[in-house]
């Protein structure tokens, strides 16, 4: 919508405004396209034809009714389950899962292995890997990003969530001794202000005191008190503050780079793992971060740890990643459109299921049998991993970037003046100088320079996997 | 129909109201736009601000809206940054930076200082016309392109890779900065140049001595804004490579400017609040300020130290740690002349004799909302709390418990304490007080929920967010409903009031103040004689009439010698 637009409906109807939330509240079976989009986290989206056919799994020889009597065992007050939460349980969901699935944390697999159904307040959604029509979905690490989120999610307390380090509940110690203090002081304050207000309430003939003008003990005495308080907590702060930002010898080093609208993880070997962050348990981990365009802010809440991500500037924090789990990475410093889009998440895992995704991650490009995968499945992985589509849809629809939908062998119009042919030689041009070539739209507006520039990221085969992917789409429809 | 001199022992009363005030004194569009009255220029800021707030609200409106339930409602996600940079840029810009200095300033300062006027009344008129052009370009924006980068205007986003009118928008804050300038020169010469016989440094008004800490401010630090704003334009436009680290610049660097402004700007939004309240307090006491020395002496200090403490706003911004380390320990400087300030308004309620009129009411709301903002302000001096809450809706809440809480709660309260006044006209106190009730419990329900949010890591400007935050952004929306009727029904009660309010007398509240001594509305001129000043907390000074239906002179009251 556009923002007058905005401003005008705003204006002429307050009314209308809230009307329609409560619409939106009431009927909650009609999600829209954006709605449904932005709650799949762009990672993923809604995929009507192979998605209608799935529905969910049933697995072979599991007996419901030992599960539940299994979790029921020792129970005080044994659950019953409906015959909907029966069907998630024979498709393999756990029974303690079950809060979380009805709140959507917990995915349910379905009959299509690239297909999984989330329940978000009572409505089903289908996710597939890939939100293009009438081609097989290709499951890619950062497809399904949001599901796995729920370990911290009912954890920790009513201020924080769970704590995953040492390091971190020292933070936590340190928030919870200020958080007292603000208790003391507001409980003080607050109740002085209640009982002074009453108790010295305007009566008639009762005059107000007026011999108290001042008192210089006490005023240096409070002046005094919150300045030791001060003082203790200036210096609990910083010494927390540097455990968190000096990482011991040796811990290991992650590159990361932060992009609109994604993170790229490095290892020491080389591999790349974009949005997909996985380290070994109990290990000092060491992050060593850039930004390609704007400023972005790496938050990692179950850490307590966060450092912004600048261009051309190298910023470090560390975490020591203590016992396995699941936790969301954040970008935090404001970065434009997709800025609520910009997760990652962190897998910590032990170190064999590390060494064995890294070899996994590494050969991305290669299929089991050790052979390079298709230039086309490269250049489609590519399309999904590399943040490509957030900007440049495959549908036809009109995104931050142009569409690639029809793309193929297109007159392009660029906001110079000049032309070219969508061809091979400018897609690599596209991607390696962007700024060189900036479209203009159908209404002859420049998309502007918003392209990340990929010059030294992107390998020659995954180029040439992008030329063969945008090839693919030519005969789809464009609606720009 | 001139205001009769009157002694102090004198039984007569003082004149209460004069048919040709300072409103009616002339009439035509031109007798007001080109006026140099300080009062009509107030009035004219007054409702120029409150229009701006009033936007400003809509979009807040519009934000928590669409944050109700996680996924995307009635915006797209590039329209919601705008919403929510547009919410804070008229906000801070149009309303809470002007809001209490250059709306009840203008009116209230020379009144107080039995003045006819500020010092430099043209200046004065000027000022105003620079906000009025800060404002047109802010519509110009609104109507162009829009503005996404955040109120902050952070590069390189700024510079190089939005496509909205950043350029109409930085022009016109850079406009809007000297419109502030030029007011806080005024206060500051008005201050030292006019006060009457009898008014020492030490028998100014708090409310004057708070203004006189802002225009301190105002004064040094906002060339820096412009200069910035300037900068930032040049690179935008003829790519001079200061802040953009594709041509070898520096976006910290603008970080580093920008907040040198913003950090006693936020300085100059609360410092003139806790002014209002200083007044407020003793007033519907009627009882002498606590410790006046103390609270001068801290708006002042709190003026000097903001400037020292802007790289607080940089902790997690590549900051190094030596850095780090000496602005948290500035910053905490800073908390206890805060902190002395809300002890002494305390103590000033013991053994008063408290009325809860509206005003009282709103002076209240502030001193409990801005402890839990001032407290909540520790976690983010701490250095290690700071790196886990920095950029989360603990910040959002924190600011909006300060700014909202804060400023705003004391600008309401000052504008009903200073309405009959400014209009002569009296406000339903029932429905000003259930208003403020409101208010009060519709703000509380919108921010507090935001502290947790904000702590479980919920980051702030985000469009869309994950099912585990639901709860508390609709409760967050909920509460942000009921403030909004409150604020409607506050609207409500002060135009009503205008039409069919009783006639005001000069002084309803009681305070000793002198802007009180004039007739209500005063007239063009403000005093027939300079009047004399004794201490502003001497609050027997004058006594409750029955037949005005407000505060005269007490008959034969000698002013008792303060401190």
């Amino acid at each position: 919508m556009k923002l007058q637009a905005f401003l005008l409906t705003t204006l002429l109807g307050l009314a209308g405004a809230s009307a329609g939330l409560a619409q939106d509240d009431a009927a909650p079976a009609a999600p829209t396209a954006e709605e449904s989009a932005a709650a799949d986290s762009a990672a993923a989206a809604e995929d009507a034809a192979p998605a209608a056919s799935a529905t969910i799994r049933v697995v072979a020889d599991l007996d419901v009714d030992a599960v539940i009597a299994a979790f029921n065992e020792g129970s005080d007050a044994p659950r019953t389950f409906t015959d909907e939460e029966r069907s998630w349980i024979a498709a393999g969901v756990a029974p303690g899962d079950i809060d979380k699935a009805h709140k959507g944390y917990v995915a349910i697999p379905s009959t299509d292995p690239n297909v999984v159904i989330i329940n978000r307040n009572g409505k089903e959604l289908r996710v597939t890997s890939n939100a293009k029509p009438n081609r097989p979905p290709v499951i890619t690490p950062d497809s399904v990003h949001m599901m796995p989120f729920a370990p911290e999610v009912d954890n920790g307390t009513f201020w924080m969530a769970e704590a995953a380090s040492e390091t971190a509940k020292d933070v936590d110690r340190m928030f919870n001794f200020i958080m007292w203090i603000n208790y003391i002081f507001a409980a003080i304050i607050g109740g002085l202000m209640v009982v002074f207000c009453v108790k010295y309430r305007r009566r008639p003939g009762v005059r107000a005191d007026q011999s108290i003008t001042h008192h210089t003990p006490l005023e240096i005495t409070w002046s005094i008190i919150p300045t030791i308080l001060c003082a203790v907590m200036f210096w609990g702060g910083y010494v927390t503050f540097l455990d968190l930002r000096t990482p011991p010898p040796d811990s290991m080093k992650v590159n990361v780079t932060a992009y609109r609208w994604g993170w790229n993880f490095q290892y020491p070997s080389g591999v790349e793992s974009p949005q997909e962050f996985h380290v070994p348990a109990n290990t000092p981990i060491e992050l060593v971060m850039t930004s390609t365009d704007t400023l972005h802010s790496f938050h990692l809440p179950a850490y307590r740890s966060k450092s912004d991500v600048l261009p051309n500037r190298y910023t470090k924090i560390w975490f020591n990643s203590g016992e396995p789990g699941t936790y969301r990475v954040y970008c935090t410093e404001y970065c434009g459109k997709d800025h609520s889009n910009m997760y990652a998440k962190l897998v910590v895992e032990p170190r064999e299921d590390y060494e064995a995704w890294l070899t996994k991650a590494g050969n991305w490009m290669v299929d089991e049998n050790g052979e390079m995968k298709p230039l086309l499945e490269i250049g489609e992985l590519t399309y999904n991993r590399r943040g490509c589509k957030s900007c440049h849809s495959i549908d036809g629809t009109k995104g931050t970037g142009p569409t690639f939908a029809g793309l193929w062998g297109l007159e392009r119009q660029f906001d110079d003046g000049t032309s070219a042919v969508a061809d091979e030689q400018y897609i690599n041009q596209s991607i390696r100088d962007p700024y060189s070539q900036v479209v203009v739209d159908a209404n002859g507006v420049s998309y502007g320079k918003q392209m990340t520039i990929y010059s030294p990221m992107l390998p020659v085969e995954q180029i040439n996997g992008m030329i063969e992917f945008i090839k693919s789409l030519e005969g789809v429809a464009r609606k720009d | 129909m001139t205001q009769v001199d009157i002694p102090v022992e004198s039984p007569v009363r003082p004149v209460q109201h004069l048919d040709k005030n300072f409103i009616n004194h002339s009439k035509g569009f031109l007798s007001w736009a080109l006026t140099l009255d300080h009062k009509r220029i107030g009035l004219m800021y007054l409702v120029g601000i409150s229009l701006s707030f009033f936007l400003g609200g809509l979009f807040a409106l519009a934000i928590r809206l669409e944050l109700f339930s996680p996924g995307m409602q009635f915006m797209d996600a590039a329209t919601y940054n705008q919403v929510f940079t547009l919410h804070g840029a008229v906000m801070v810009f149009l309303f809470i930076i002007p809001g209490i200095p250059a709306a009840l300033g203008n009116v209230v300062l020379p009144l107080m200082l039995g003045a006819k006027d500020v010092a430099f009344p043209r200046l004065n008129l000027c000022s105003f016309y620079l906000w009025l052009s800060g404002a047109a370009f802010f519509i110009w924006t609104l109507f162009s392109n829009g503005l996404d980068t955040g109120w902050t205007f952070y590069t390189p986003y700024s510079t190089s890779y939005t496509d909205t009118s950043v350029i109409q928008a930085t022009a016109g804050v850079f406009m809007l900065g000297f419109s502030s300038i030029f007011t806080g020169l005024n206060f500051l010469v008005t201050i030292h140049k006019m006060r009457p016989p009898g008014m020492t440094w030490h028998k100014l008004p708090l409310f004057l001595w708070g203004m006189y800490g802002t225009a301190i401010m105002q004064l040094l630090a906002t060339p820096v804004l412009g200069i910035t704003l300037l900068l930032l334009i040049m690179e935008t436009t003829l790519g001079i490579g200061i802040f953009d680290p594709q041509k070898g610049g520096d976006p910290v660097l603008y970080q580093h400017f920008f907040w040198f402004y913003s950090h006693p700007a936020v300085y100059i939004m609360i410092l003139p609040a806790m002014a209002v309240v200083s007044e407020i307090i003793a007033a519907f006491s009627r009882k002498h300020i606590f410790g006046y020395r103390m609270i001068a002496y801290s708006s002042v200090s709190i003026a000097l130290l903001s400037f020292l403490v802007w790289g607080h706003h940089m902790f997690v911004s590549s900051e190094s740690t030596l850095a780090t380390l000496i602005f948290s320990a500035i910053t905490f400087t800073i908390a206890i002349p805060s902190a002395i300030k809300v002890f002494n308004w305390l103590a000033t309620l013991y053994k008063g004799s408290v009325q809860l009129d509206t005003p009282m009411l709103y002076a209240l709301g502030f001193m409990w909302l801005f402890t839990i903002g001032g407290l909540t302000g520790l976690f983010l001096a701490v250095l290690s709390t700071d790196v886990v809450l920095h950029d989360t809706y603990f910040v959002v809440a924190h600011f909006h418990y300060v700014m909202v809480g804060g400023t705003l709660f004391a600008f309401l309260g000052g504008l009903h304490y200073w309405w009959p006044k400014m209009t002569g006209k009296m406000y339903s106190e029932t429905s000003g007080r259930i208003a403020a009730v409101t208010a009060f419990i519709g703000f509380n329900l919108a921010f507090f929920p935001q502290f947790i949010m904000g702590s479980r890591g919920m980051p702030r400007r985000y469009a869309d967010y994950t099912a585990d935050f639901e709860l508390y952004h609709r409760l967050s929306t909920t509460g942000t409903l009921i403030l909004g009727v409150g604020l409607a029904l506050l609207a409500y009660t002060l135009l009503r009031s205008l039409f069919g309010g009783k006639k005001a007398p000069a002084n309803p509240w009681g305070s000793a103040t002198i802007e009180w001594e004039c007739p209500s509305p005063p007239p063009h001129h403000n005093f027939d004689h300079p009047p004399l000043a004794t201490d502003p907390y001497d609050m027997e000074r004058v006594e409750w009439d029955e037949e005005v239906q407000g505060y005269v002179p007490t008959a034969g009251h000698r002013p008792t010698a303060s401190h």
